[in-house]
Parts: C-alpha cells; structure tokens; sequence
C-alpha cells in the first residue's frame, strides 16, 4: 500500500509542476497583448493610456527594456519629468553604469527646469569617463538634443585635451560650430578632418558649398583655409580645397595662382602626378563658366610649361577654340594652323581646316587661303559627314569669286551625294538646293530657282530648319516680282554684295531705286543699301536711307526693321544713347504690332538702366 | 454782324475742340483685348506714384483703369506693352452711363500704397509668386522680416504680404525629406539666429510674436494679403499662443500633450475649429488645408478650377475690387496650402472664390478692427505644383494671367477712396 501511496504523492506532484508552464506561458500572452495594446494606444496618439498599461508592465517586469523604454517615451511626451526621474533612477540602481541612462537623466533634470542638477550630472559621468571617446560623444549629443550648443562643444574641446588628441571629433565640432554660426571654426575643424583623411576632399567640400553665400562667411572661409594652406605646404589637399572654394565664388585670378603653385609643389612632392593636369581641369573649368582670359592662361601655361602633358592635343584646341569665342581671330587661325600641321589626319586637324577656312572666308575674305582649307577637307576626309560643310563652303568661295560654274559644281556635288548617301539627313539636300537656286537666281533663271525652291517650301517639308525661311524669303521675291528686269539688277547687286564689290552694288540698287520707283521691290533695294552702308562703315548714310524707307514704307514690312536699324547704329556705332532711344520708341509707335517689339522694349530699358 | 457771328462761331468752336481734347484720357482695358495685364496694375501703379488719380472701372471691360490723359503716361504704356486707348469726352460720358446702369462701379485710386513683403533674407528653394509679379509689374516694395515687425516698421506701409512663411516654427514641416538639406539647415540656422537675437528661446515662440504683431496691425487699419501655407499658419500660431504645439524634433522639447483642446479660435483671422496635425513627419498644419498635401492629387490640373463670385459692384465694391478678372472661372494651382477647408472657415468672413459643389475654398476676405485680410490659397498661379528647386516662373508668358490678376487686385486695393455705401 505505501508503494500505492509514494505513486499517486509523486503523480500529483508531477501535475502540480507541469500546470506552471502552462500559468507562465498564459502569462507571458497577456503581457504581450497588453504591451500590444500600449503600441497601439502610443500609435494613437493616447499616451495617457500608453503610459498606463507601460506603467503596469514595467512593475510587472522592471527588468525589461522595452517596457522601461515604453514608459519613459510615454513620460517624456506627456512631461512627467518627476516620474521619469524616478524610473530612471530606480533602473540605475539596478545598474548603476548604464552611462547612457546617467546621460538621460541629466537631460530629463534638464527639461524638468533643474539645470544646475543636469549640468552636475553630466559633469560627474565625463569626471567618471575621462578617456571615453563614446562617453563625450553620448554627452555631447544629449546637451545638442537640448540645443545647448555651446555645451556641446566645450565638451568636445575637453575631450580633445583628456584624449591628448587635437584631431578627435573634427567632424561633430564641426557641425556644431556650424549651427552656431561660426563658420571660421567650422572651417578650421574641417581642415583638421581632412587633413586626417585626404580623401575625403569631395564631402568637405560639401560642407562648405552650405555655408551661406555671405562676404563675410566667404571671408572667414577663405582666411581659415589659407592659413592652413600656408602652414601645411606640403599638403596638396588643402590647397585643392582653397582652389575649389575660389572657384566656387568664381574668384579666377586667385584660384589660378594657387593651381600653378600645385602644379609646382606636386611635381615635387610626387613625380607621378600627371604635371598639368590640374591645369587643365582649371581650364576647362573656367571655360564652362565663360572665365575665358583665365582658361587662356592656364592653357598657355600648360603649352609653356608642360609639353609633355599626355593631353597637350586637347589643350590646344581648346585654346584656339577660346580665342575663336573671343574673337581673337589672328590668335586662333595661329592655334589652328599649328594644330593641322602637327595633328594630321585627326579630328583635330578636321576641325581646324574647317574653321580657318570660315575665318578666312567670312572675316579676313581671304579666298584663296579659305578654299586651300576645304580643300584639305575633302582630300584628307572624303567620307565623313563635315565634307558637306566644305562643299558647301566651296561654292560660297567660288560664289564670291564670281565663277558661278565652279561653285554649282561643288553644290551640285553635295546635292548628288546626299541623294545617294542613305544616312545623309534632308537638310544637307534642301541646303544645296537653296544654295542652287541663289545661283540660278544670280543668273537670272528665275524659273529655275523657283523649282529647285519649291522642292524645300512645299507642304510636308522640314519647315522648322533655319534655311527654310531664308528659302521662303527667295521664293516670295521671285514669285511676286512683276518687274524681271528690276529683279535681274537686284540679284546682281546681291551677288555683289557677296563679292564684297559694295560701290557695284550700290549702283545697281540705286538704278533700281530711280528707274522702278514704284515696284515693290523699291523699298527693298533701299533696305539693301542701308545695310550696304553699314558695311562700308559710312554710318550716317545708312541712317539717312533707313530714314527715307521708314517715310517711304510706312505701312509697309521694312519700316520697323529700318527703324531697329537706326536704332542700333545709334546705340552701337555713336554711342548716342539718346537718339537710339527715339529711334526704338518710334518703333513702338508707329509699328505697336511689330515683332521686334518685345525686343525693343528690353532694349529701351536697359538704355534706361531698368 | 455776319462777321461778328463768325467770329463767335469760330471762338465758340475752338473753345468746344480744345475743351473736348482737354477731356481726353486714357483706358486702360481690362478684358481679353488687354495685351499684358499684368503690366497694366504696374502703370497705374505708376501712375498713382505720381500724383496722377486712377479711377478704378470695376466690371467694366474687365475692371479697367481711368486717367487723364498725359503723354507720360502714354509712353509708359507703350514702354510697357499695355494695350490702352484714348477716350474722348463723348466716350468718356457712355462710359459713366455704361457703369451706372449695369453692375460695374467707379473707385477712385489716389495715392499708391506702400508695400510690405515679409520674406527672411536667406535665399529660399521656392519662389514668392508675389514678389515675382511685383517685380514684373515694376511695383516697388519692401522686404522686411521679424527685426523690422518686432522693430515696429510695419506701420511705415499700407499693405503687407506673407507667402510662404511658417508661423507656428516648424520650418515649413519638411522635417521629413529635407531635414539634411543644405537649405533647410541653413533656414534652421537663420531662424535660431533670429529669435536668440530678439530674445527668444524658441523660433516658435518668437514666430507667435510676430504673428500677434501682425495682427495688431491688421486691427489698426492695416492691409494684409497672403498665400499658401502663411493663411493657416498664421491663424494656428494666433490660436496656440502659450501651448507648445511644436514637436520635439523642431525645438528640443515635447508638445502640450492637450494642446489640441487648449486652442483658442476667437484670436484666429478667418479659421475656427481646426485640428492640428502634430507628427513633425507628416507635411501639413492642420485640417484647414484642403486636399491634404499627403494624398496625391485626384483632379490634375487640367480639371482643377475654381470659380470667382460676382459681387454687386455698387453694394459690395471691396470683394468685387478683390475678384476683378477678365475671365471668372480661374485654373487651379497646389501649394502647401492648397485651399481652405469650408466648415473651417468663420461664418464672417467672405467666400470669394470656391471649387463649386465641394469643400474646396480658395479665396477669402475679411475685416479685422480698422484693416482687412485677404487669403488666397496655392503657391503659384501659373505653376500647378511647384516644387522645391523649380525654377521661377517667367511672367512675360503668363502676361494675362488672371490668378496673377487677383494678387494685384489685392495691392491696387489699399489705394481706394472709401466711398459711402449705396444704401
């Protein structure tokens, strides 16, 4: 029987022990759902009945992390700074070197008006941690979260000197001095940052780039870096960055002696840097901003100093490129020939042909040099897509040559390998089509040009190309001319003109201007000669005919035109501000429709300094 | 005595013709013959700005303009590009028939405003559609922020604006996306500068200041006009004075956890009962705004307008100068605010413009004390969403733009005569 018993004592104890897993995993459910319940309560924006299932589940669980965060979160938000202080509390005496939680407290002292609590605090956990880099790091961030920016950072600046480490937490001073507005010191640490960390040149020369675009943050700026720079010679990355911030501001001149002095300082620090290169990324820096003089210097230096440069090709082109921009012609033609001589058979020498022949033909009219140029063109580039762009100008050359024969063949030769060329676009044939046309035109087959130009103005066509109004402006001449002879004069004087023969077409305008008076080809003949006068430079002329025109054409299509025209001559060529402003006034008075009227409205304004 | 009635004749009849030509003037036309009518606000601006007296054509051709003729003034409008024509005595006298029979009034402008814009200086990301038509209109104004307000500079001026700005200190509530941007740091920078400097802790507080400086000029004759979130922020800061309605993350500490019940509408401009929106991560101020600017746009903009009501010219001559425009149904435009929630809106202030058959309300007006307030809901007239970095939008292709026209309706205003209501 005792044998009975010892079984049935040892099966209820079994039972009695296997329930309590059973009572503990039910309890760990309720315990999740009504901390579910709190997230959803905190979700909702009802903290006061978060923090009261947080304040249950905390004294249920103390030990629990994610109840005590719960609870505090709910605190914090609904200000009960003393019962956060209490919890607090009651978790560091379970754990008394949480530093993170000390760091917390002191914030909560804080908010809870009890400065002189929290500043005492923070100062025992950094007098308890003097060579913690984290430690300085938590307190730091807890006096920013309560924007006490000052703070902060004399909490960096002592853990330098704890730490014997000038550079530590460059980064985070940095940021604050930034937020305080002392950009001189947030410069400086900057500096200190890259210095430890050379490559990191891009991300501080971000940091910058926010500063304020002030003259006096761009002062301090500037002097900080310079500093540096002066002190640290040797290393290049603080003068990159002076470069950068120079260039940032557009300040060229400076930039460009501190690139020189790089080039010089790198070539002697480290013989593998490609000496020049940052020469040309100078140049080709200042050329995107329009900086042109400063591209040309660093270009030239390169050419002077560099002539091993891999790039020196490129450097070169850019210069001719620039002085083309500018308008130094003599100067390009100089860059360019060199470039074809020594650059055979390249892009280059491509570009370069092409260019001194369009020089020579449209600014010095130097025919025979230009046609060599698109000679070399085609000999040197027989298949490529510019050879059109020679043809093309070929004939132009001929043209002004007055050897219309020599320049339909070059035109004809560019219609004919267009037509048979698949990858050719329409407009290298409309092109040689107008061009055509002007010739027959000049012949004075009129029947002729009409054809060729109703193949470029027909419905259907490409009519958004630039060619196409000038095709248009032909074709209406022509068709409403009821005056052939008087047509025939003015496409002489036209092809004079051309030939740059400006007395001979003078002439010829002015016979059609006294024997077909009352043609409307009349007022274009004046037009004509008003230009015409322009470009013998006899300016006062040309106002007296564009004068005539505008009384002669007053309901007419020239006279806002001629009008602009005195205008322009007044403004350009006199200097004569005020008159160029009643010439452009008269516009908008007498033509109100005109569409140069918005332009001339800017111009009147920028006359008046608007 | 042939000779003599001729002679009397010919006296009398230079007297008629010189008196007529002396009788010229010059309209300014408001309707769709108006080739920029933008520009045509800034001549009679400038008109005004000489000396010169403006009579305000409400409904007539538009709600054109009226001056004695001066050759001035007519190069000014060539200069300008703004259509006008010279009227006669004759026409002049069918003009005033015109107007007193049908619903159009005759307001007389005489002096011209002095203009206030509220802008910070620091370069912001998006443009001020009020500066940017002031500029193109050549009105001259004045760029003042909190040291001027607080400084008491506001009374120099007759009309102030407020566009963009945030008055609760929030920063515009682009925590959420930008809060690492260079601009928004710098705006965050600008404004803790500022309300340390007028002796503040907080921007929110020192914005709230502001916010009750302004209004105390409103109450004492001022005009206010403003736009996009500046009309809601405006009012939440008036309502949450002493609550903490801005969240940790803008000023380092918690908002007032029943601040929503501790509002106080009654020193609101225009909108009551509104509900805040707290989380820093959501881009909008309260429910005033309407549609949310979390909730992508249902209509587009090629389906969003809104309509201008008609106001009696003769009974009402404020709202129905504040809604002169050449067309009255008007493309809609987005902003922080786009428009104003209709069951938020007090019961006292005027409806001027509305998306028919819907909550939407874009355009307001009211008095306050002495002064007024007009608010206009969206960014840009002309740009439907404008976007943080967008470029300005070039009002020499929007010249008739008529969101545009309601913005300088609203500057015009403050030049008007007060004149005796019709009773």
């Amino acid at each position: 029987m005792s044998r009975f018993y010892k079984y049935i004592f040892l099966i209820l104890i079994e039972l009695i022990v296997s329930q309590y897993p059973v009572d503990a995993q039910r309890q760990d459910a309720i315990l999740l759902n009504q901390f579910r319940l709190a997230r959803q309560y905190e979700n909702l924006g009802q903290i006061e009945k978060a923090a009261e299932l947080y304040l249950q589940l905390y004294r249920q669980n103390p030990n629990s992390p994610v109840f005590f965060e719960g609870l505090k979160r709910s605190y914090q938000y609904l200000r009960r700074y003393s019962e956060l202080v209490e919890i607090i509390q009651a978790q560091l005496q379970r754990n008394p070197s949480n530093v993170r939680l000390r760091a917390e407290l002191a914030s909560v002292y804080f908010r809870n008006g009890q400065e002189k609590l929290a500043f005492e605090t923070w100062e025992r956990i950094l007098k308890d941690f003097p060579r913690q880099p984290p430690v300085y790091r938590l307190v730091a961030n807890t006096m920013f979260a309560n924007r006490l920016y000052d703070r902060g950072i004399k909490v960096y600046l002592r853990a330098r000197k704890m730490l014997g480490d000038e550079n530590v937490f460059a980064t985070e001073l940095a940021r604050l001095y930034t937020l305080r507005q002392s950009y001189r010191k947030a410069t400086r640490e900057y500096l200190r940052f890259l210095g430890q960390n050379p490559t990191q040149l891009k991300y501080v020369e971000r940091r910058l780039a926010s500063f304020p675009a002030e003259s006096q943050v761009y002062h301090d700026v500037i002097s900080e870096i310079k500093k540096w720079t002066h002190e640290h010679p040797n290393t290049l990355v603080f003068r990159k960055l002076l470069i950068s911030y120079y260039l940032c501001y557009s300040n060229y001149r400076e930039a460009l002696r501190e690139v020189i002095e790089l080039e010089r300082l790198g070539k002697l620090t480290d013989s593998k840097i490609l000496s020049g290169e940052e020469l040309f990324k100078f140049a080709q820096n200042c050329y995107k901003e329009g900086a042109y003089e400063f591209a040309i210097q660093a270009l030239n230096q390169i050419l002077e100093n560099y002539p091993q440069f891999p790039r020196i090709g490129e450097a070169r082109v850019k210069l001719a490129n620039i002085y083309l921009k500018q308008n130094k012609l003599k100067e390009s033609l100089a860059c360019f020939e060199t470039i074809a001589r020594d650059y055979p058979e390249t892009r280059w020498a491509l570009q370069a042909y092409l260019t001194i022949g369009t020089i020579a033909l449209e600014y010095f009219f130097d025919l025979n040099r230009a046609i060599s140029n698109f000679q070399q063109v085609l000999k040197q580039f027989p298949h490529h897509d510019e050879r059109f762009e020679a043809l093309f100008k070929l004939g132009d050359c001929w043209v002004a040559k007055n050897n219309l024969d020599q320049a339909e063949k070059y035109y004809r030769q560019a219609l004919n390998a267009s037509v048979r060329d698949p990858k050719s676009q329409t407009d290298i044939r409309d092109r040689a089509r107008l061009k055509l046309a002007e010739l027959e035109f000049y012949r004075g087959n009129f029947d002729k040009a009409r054809k060729y130009l109703e193949k470029i103005v027909s419905p259907g066509g490409e009519l958004d190309k630039p060619y196409v109004n000038d095709a248009l402006e032909l074709f209406l001449l022509i068709n409403n001319q009821e005056n052939p002879e008087a047509l025939r004069l003015f496409a002489l004087a036209e092809q004079r003109e051309r030939e740059r023969k400006y007395a001979k077409a003078e002439k010829l305008l002015r016979k059609i201007i006294q024997k077909y008076p009352s043609t409307n080809l009349t007022k274009q003949a004046l037009f004509r000669l008003g230009k015409i006068k322009e470009l013998q430079a006899n300016y006062s002329d040309a106002i007296s005919i564009y004068r005539d025109l505008v009384t002669s054409d007053s309901l007419g299509t020239l006279g806002d035109l001629a009008l602009n025209r005195i205008g322009q001559i007044y403004e350009q060529r006199f200097q004569d501000f005020a008159k160029a402003k009643i010439a452009y006034e008269e516009v908008l008075i007498k033509y109100p429709d005109s569409l140069l009227a918005e332009e001339i409205r800017k111009k009147i304004r920028n006359l008046e300094g608007r | 005595m042939r000779v003599i009635h001729r002679v009397i004749f010919l006296v009398l009849s230079f007297l008629i013709f010189t008196g007529s030509a002396r009788a010229q003037k010059i309209l300014i036309y408001m309707d769709l013959q108006q080739t920029d009518h933008l520009k045509a606000y800034g001549v009679a601006y400038w008109t005004l700005d000489r000396g010169v007296n403006v009579e305000w054509l409400l409904n007539y051709r538009g709600g054109s303009f009226l001056m004695d003729y001066h050759p001035e003034i007519e190069r000014e409008c060539r200069l300008r590009g703004v259509a006008y024509s010279i009227v006669n005595g004759n026409e002049i006298a069918q003009i005033y028939a015109t107007i007193e029979k049908e619903n159009m009034e005759t307001v007389l402008l005489e002096k011209a405003p002095a203009i206030a814009v509220y802008a910070p200086p620091n370069k912001q990301p998006w443009d001020d559609a009020v500066m940017l038509v002031l500029n193109y209109a050549e009105i001259p104004f004045t760029q003042l922020w909190d040291e001027e307000v607080m400084n008491g500079e506001l009374e120099k001026y007759d009309w102030l604006h407020l566009h963009h700005e945030d008055f609760t200190g929030q920063y515009g509530k682009f925590y959420a996306n930008y809060r690492n941007a260079p601009w928004y740091i710098n705006e965050v920078r600008v404004n803790e500068a500022m309300a340390r400097r007028l002796g503040f802790k907080k921007v929110s507080e020192e914005k709230k200041m502001i916010a009750r400086l302004i209004k105390e000029y409103v109450l004492r004759g001022g005009f206010l006009f403003a736009m996009c979130s500046a009309t809601d922020t405006i009012d939440i800061a008036l309502a949450a004075e002493n609550i903490d309605i801005v969240p940790e993350v803008f000023d380092g500490d918690p908002i007032d956890p029943n601040c929503q019940q501790k509002l106080d509408f009654t020193k609101t401009f225009a909108f009551q009962n509104f509900k805040l929106e707290l989380n820093p991560l959501v881009y909008e101020f309260s429910d005033i705004d309407i549609p949310p600017s979390y909730v992508a746009p249902l209509r587009g903009a090629e389906a969003d307008y809104f309509t201008l009501f008609e106001f009696s010219a003769k009974y009402d001559p404020v709202p129905t100068m504040l809604t002169q425009d050449h067309v009255n149904v008007i493309k809609g435009f987005m902003g922080q605010t786009t428009a104003f929630r209709r069951s938020k809106i007090k019961k006292s202030v005027v409806i001027m413009g509305e998306v028919e058959g819907t909550e939407e309300v874009k355009y307001i007006h009211g008095n306050l004390g002495k002064g007024t307030f007009t608010f206009l809901g969206g960014h840009d007239p002309e740009d439907y969403t404008h976007m943080i970095g967008d470029p300005p939008t070039n009002l020499a292709l929007h010249k008739n733009s008529p969101g545009y026209r309601l913005i300088l309706n609203n500057i015009l205003f403050p030049a008007a005569k007060k004149k005796k209501l019709k009773t």
